[in-house]
């Protein structure tokens, strides 16, 4: 098998925009009420005199979110899988996701978190704290952080943090509704004002992981090699894994725990332009987005006139696919 | 390709894993322009102080030199310009085909967003070419044999443009046949571009036969250094190894040859 060279490759990031514009506008124009097409240019243009120019209007901002949050769990699963050198590295697979949720729930429960900013911070912090933690569980025992040994360690965390989360949120009716989608993990409650919070964080961290890629190419091969290519081995490491966390972190204070994007999107791309990491992120960002975007849809399709939230929808596309995966890492390991 | 004074000195290093010393007191120089071949048996330091050579080990006591500084103070994408490593265990990455892999040794040459080059490129073709695996460029490296693949890996480092390699058992799993066929292509290198080699090698006969500098350690201490002719002497295989045997000469190529009695 032979990849595409440079022109095939920018074909694809081409092709994944031309994908991501599509699902933007399904998005705007597909949902619970029906509207036509002089609906959705009245509600884009700003106008909300009809029920369905409102309608149109309040998808907007879900659908930058949507695409916010699906191109940073791309981007942050690709960077993870480079930054282990695990191809089951995943923020919600480790448990990333599901303590960043974790951090906020305790956040908004005992300490009387409101603002959204503080979510942020804590969301960031709590994403951190778990990587950590899975990360020290799974280095135990013999031969270091092995790659199955890492995703047990995320799973149990996984399980674990999802259960406290429920255990937090349950007693409390008056916030569960709420504060519904930190269990699930959705789009639906989505305003400029949190968009506008997150989008420069996940902006510096996309920065920093462009910067690193070279860097992840090199880690590829082996740390050793790496070193004699003349990378900072650590250095690089700690810089891409504090962008994938912050990434993960950002879009799981805004959305709640998505699991399976940061999994399945990169496995895709690095079958569509390789494995080499200046192409590999981008086309992760832009079909991590398109993604997520068309989840959202179909979730809010399928169900009508009720929704899907879209953590479900991306659990239901990629848990076969984990499998699928895993049997193949299982199978290389013995 | 060979600009004087280019060589690499230990002088007086001690190497330690955490609390547990491996090498003690070692001072050692790669003769410019010249294989140098690290012996000695299982666990006597040899892979660490190739570890040490190539800045990945930070040395307890003492130092390693290039050009007379002090290698842990040069910038390591500078030093990776003059001096390439193999180690003994690279990864491939899933899918990869040789030509992009062989591209990854033009690292320390390129910027942070830099551009890849016609240089780039140049070089790249040079090192298929010289590695004989240049039919092979579109091949997924997954697909080729343990040979063709140690192949593409001094490809790769080759790609690095160094006056200085260094390669940790680069015949570790491979038979005999593709043994000797690496060790050709190094010596072939060493001859035409007159790069500086130092290797760790397992087999005494193939070191004596290809190595120009022979150096033997026994538990973190080097026992002795020089040709083969000098180094590969019964009383030294006895000491090194704890091998009693007798040294004939090679019948094809005149170098020692141990043979265990």
């Amino acid at each position: 098998m032979s990849l595409p060279g440079r022109a095939g490759r920018t074909t694809w990031l081409f092709v994944a925009l031309a994908a991501l514009a599509v699902a933007a506008l399904l998005s705007v124009a597909l949902g619970v009420r029906a509207v036509g097409w002089s609906d959705i240019v009245a509600g884009l243009s700003g106008d909300h005199d009809t029920v369905g120019a409102a309608a149109v209007a309040k998808r907007v901002p879900r659908t930058a979110l949507a695409v916010l949050v699906g191109g940073s769990l791309g981007l942050a699963g690709a960077v993870m899988q480079g930054v282990t050198r695990n191809p089951l590295a995943d923020p919600a697979l480790l448990g990333v996701t599901s303590g960043s949720a974790l951090a906020v729930v305790c956040g908004i429960a005992f300490f009387g978190l409101a603002a959204p900013s503080s979510y942020l911070a804590v969301a960031i912090l709590g994403a951190a704290a778990a990587a950590v933690l899975v990360h020290a569980i799974g280095s135990l025992g013999r031969g270091g952080p092995t790659t199955l040994k890492l995703a047990l360690a995320g799973a149990a965390c996984t399980a674990a943090f999802s259960s406290m989360v429920s255990a937090v949120l349950l007693p409390r009716i008056d916030v569960m509704n709420e504060f519904r989608f930190w269990q699930i993990g959705g789009v639906g409650g989505a305003d400029w004002h949190r968009i506008g919070m997150v989008a420069p964080l996940v902006l510096t961290a996309l920065v920093v992981c462009m910067g690193a890629a070279r860097g992840l190419d090199a880690l590829a091969l082996g740390d050793d090699a790496a070193a004699g290519l003349g990378v900072h081995v650590g250095r690089t490491r700690l810089l891409a894994g504090l962008a994938a966390i912050v990434l993960c972190g950002s879009a799981t204070a805004v959305a709640g725990p998505i699991g399976f994007v940061g999994l399945v999107v990169p496995h895709l791309c690095r079958l569509l332009v390789g494995s080499a990491h200046r192409w590999l992120l981008p086309l992760s960002l832009l079909v991590g987005a398109a993604l997520l975007t068309l989840a959202d849809v179909l979730g809010r399709v399928v169900a009508r006139p009720a929704e899907l939230d879209v953590g479900i929808v991306t659990a239901v596309l990629g848990a076969p696919f984990f499998i699928a995966l895993v049997r193949r890492a299982a199978v290389r390991a013995l | 390709m060979n600009t004087p004074g280019n060589t690499l000195v230990v002088e007086r290093a001690s190497l330690s894993y955490g609390d547990r010393p491996i090498v003690t007191d070692l001072s050692l120089a790669l003769p410019e322009g010249q294989v140098t071949v690290i012996v000695g048996a299982n666990a006597c330091g040899k892979s660490t102080l190739l570890r040490a050579l190539a800045r990945l080990l930070r040395p307890a006591g003492g130092q390693v030199l290039l050009d007379g500084r002090d290698v842990h103070t040069i910038p390591t994408r500078q030093l990776a310009r003059r001096l390439g490593l193999m180690p003994q265990a690279p990864i491939a990455p899933e899918g990869i085909v040789v030509a992009d892999l062989v591209a990854r040794g033009r690292h320390p040459h390129q910027g942070l967003f830099g551009r890849w080059s016609a240089a780039d490129d140049a070089a790249v073709a040079a090192a298929l070419e010289a590695t004989g695996v240049s039919d092979l460029a579109d091949r997924a490296v997954d697909e080729l044999s343990g040979g063709q693949r140690q192949r593409v890996w001094i490809a790769m480092a080759l790609a690095q443009e160094t006056s200085v390699l260094l390669l940790d058992e680069p015949t570790t799993y491979l038979d005999l046949a593709h043994q000797i066929e690496v060790l050709d292509l190094l010596a072939r290198l060493n001859a035409e571009r007159g790069t500086t080699i130092a290797m760790v090698l397992h087999d005494l006969n193939l070191a004596a036969r290809y190595a120009d500098h022979l150096v033997a350690l026994r538990a973190g201490r080097m026992v002795a250094a020089g040709t083969p002719a000098e180094v590969v002497t019964e009383e030294t295989v006895e000491a090194v190894f704890g091998l009693p045997c007798m040294v004939v000469a090679d019948p094809v190529t005149g170098t020692p040859l141990v043979v265990p009695r």
